[in-house]
């Protein structure tokens, strides 16, 4: 029986995927775009899976596990890469979008109040824990997405729909027969219990053990005296 | 057949109330700080501060999927949603999906339908997103909303059937455990 292949290695190269492309700055804008990159790194484990599945087709189910997989990984890449550079360079991206939605404010004094918190992104201390607020919102985006993003690459890249190609499972051939390169030999041709060669008593005689004419039982004559 | 459609059932359940609170947070935000920009008195400061916390921290969770520019948004008085019209029309449109998606005759099937009807969905809003950022025409938050509300519509068909087929495995996963304790009790009372 074949077993199904891990889904360890794909989701591995998906959750690295996804964690780079998350962590490196500018780079990252692509998830702004619905999470385009844990999307990606979702698709990229589930093709791999497919890849690595040669003879059982891979459901959509699979694909959301191994998608979902892989954004624990990328969000564990993204502990160690992202959040550093959160702290350096993204609290200051995010307090500067609540400066532009507090521009467009009419009340002042909530303009000054959401000025107020913004600057509270870009303090250390404030910076870190924010930092690491961030990186568990993102880590359930990522297993969320990911699982979407595995899902929508099995209904993509998996073409075989069903019962696997052939109709038959596990690949057809005699069920019994010996395999190649059997250290056996092939079993040998003709009645199975036949004469071997090189009998070691060698060929029966030929005619009747007990001498003279042949036939039995013997005809006419006397029986052996003595 | 019956545990199927169970494990179909509660998967259903569950998406919906998420994805309900989804859509419902991206209007939340811009409500709260609303709320907070209308408060006045002596004490109105303070109550400004807590209703616009708790606005900005919905816009902030936001934030992690969506670049939330107020020109690409849609506003609700004078406050912006807390997501683009491109992905308001995504998640609205998956929400829509997920209402009629009983309905559909697929509801406790486990296989996607076929890819095509995926690529055709994701063309609409591909060429606008291009389009627009090619400098090709000038895409509004119509176009943006309508050709999201497609591509939503169209992920439900490819996402609900694996989440049917995972709420299934964890359900016989726990079933299995329950029949490993019950021969274990048994095993122990015939001793």
């Amino acid at each position: 029986m074949v077993e199904k292949p891990s889904k360890t290695v794909p989701a591995l190269v998906g959750g690295v995927t996804l964690g780079l492309l998350s962590a490196i700055p500018i780079i990252n804008i692509g998830n702004y775009c619905c999470c385009l990159w844990v999307l990606v790194g979702g698709a990229i484990a589930s093709y791999m899976l497919i890849n690595r599945s040669p003879y059982l087709p891979v459901r959509s189910g699979e694909g959301a596990s191994v998608g979902a997989l892989a954004g624990v990984f990328g969000s564990l890449v993204f502990l160690v890469l992202g959040v550093p550079l959160f702290i350096l360079w993204g609290g200051a991206n995010l307090a500067q979008t609540l400066e532009t939605v507090s521009r467009s404010m009419d009340n002042p004094d909530a303009a000054r109040t959401m000025r107020e918190f913004s600057r509270m992104f870009q303090s250390g201390a404030g910076g870190i824990l924010v930092g690491l607020g961030v990186w568990l919102f993102n880590s359930i985006f990522y297993i969320g997405f990911g699982a979407i993003g595995g899902m929508l690459g099995v209904s993509f890249f998996e073409k075989r729909k069903g019962n696997p190609p052939g109709g038959g499972y596990p690949p057809q051939g005699p069920p019994y027969g010996p395999p190649p390169g059997s250290p056996y030999g092939s079993p040998p041709q003709g009645p199975p219990y036949g004469q071997p060669p090189g009998a070691p008593y060698g060929s029966p005689p030929q005619g009747s053990p007990y001498g003279g004419g042949g036939g039995w039982p013997p005809q006419g004559g006397n029986p052996p005296q003595g | 057949m019956h545990s199927e459609k169970k494990a179909a059932i509660v998967a259903y359940a569950v998406v919906l109330f998420l994805c309900l609170v989804w859509v419902g947070g991206t209007i939340l935000a811009p409500l709260l700080e609303a709320r907070g920009a209308h408060i006045t008195g002596e004490s109105s400061s303070a109550a400004n501060s807590r209703w616009l916390l708790a606005g900005m921290c919905v816009r902030a969770l936001y934030h992690l999927v969506c670049h939330q520019l107020p020109e690409r948004s849609i506003w609700l008085g004078s406050h912006p949603i807390a997501v683009c019209a491109r992905c308001f029309g995504i998640y609205l449109g998956y929400l829509l999906g997920l209402i009629v998606y009983p309905w559909t005759g697929r509801f406790a099937k486990q296989e996607s339908p076929g890819r095509i009807w995926l690529v055709l969905s994701m063309i609409p809003i591909g060429a606008d997103f291009a389009g627009g950022y090619l400098g090709l025409f000038e895409n509004s938050a119509g176009s943006r909303i309508a050709t999201g509300l497609i591509a939503g519509f169209a992920c439900v068909f490819y996402t609900m059937p694996g989440l049917v087929a995972t709420a299934i495995t964890l359900l016989r996963k726990s079933g299995r455990f329950g029949a490993f304790n019950n021969s274990l009790h048994t095993g122990l009372a015939a001793r």
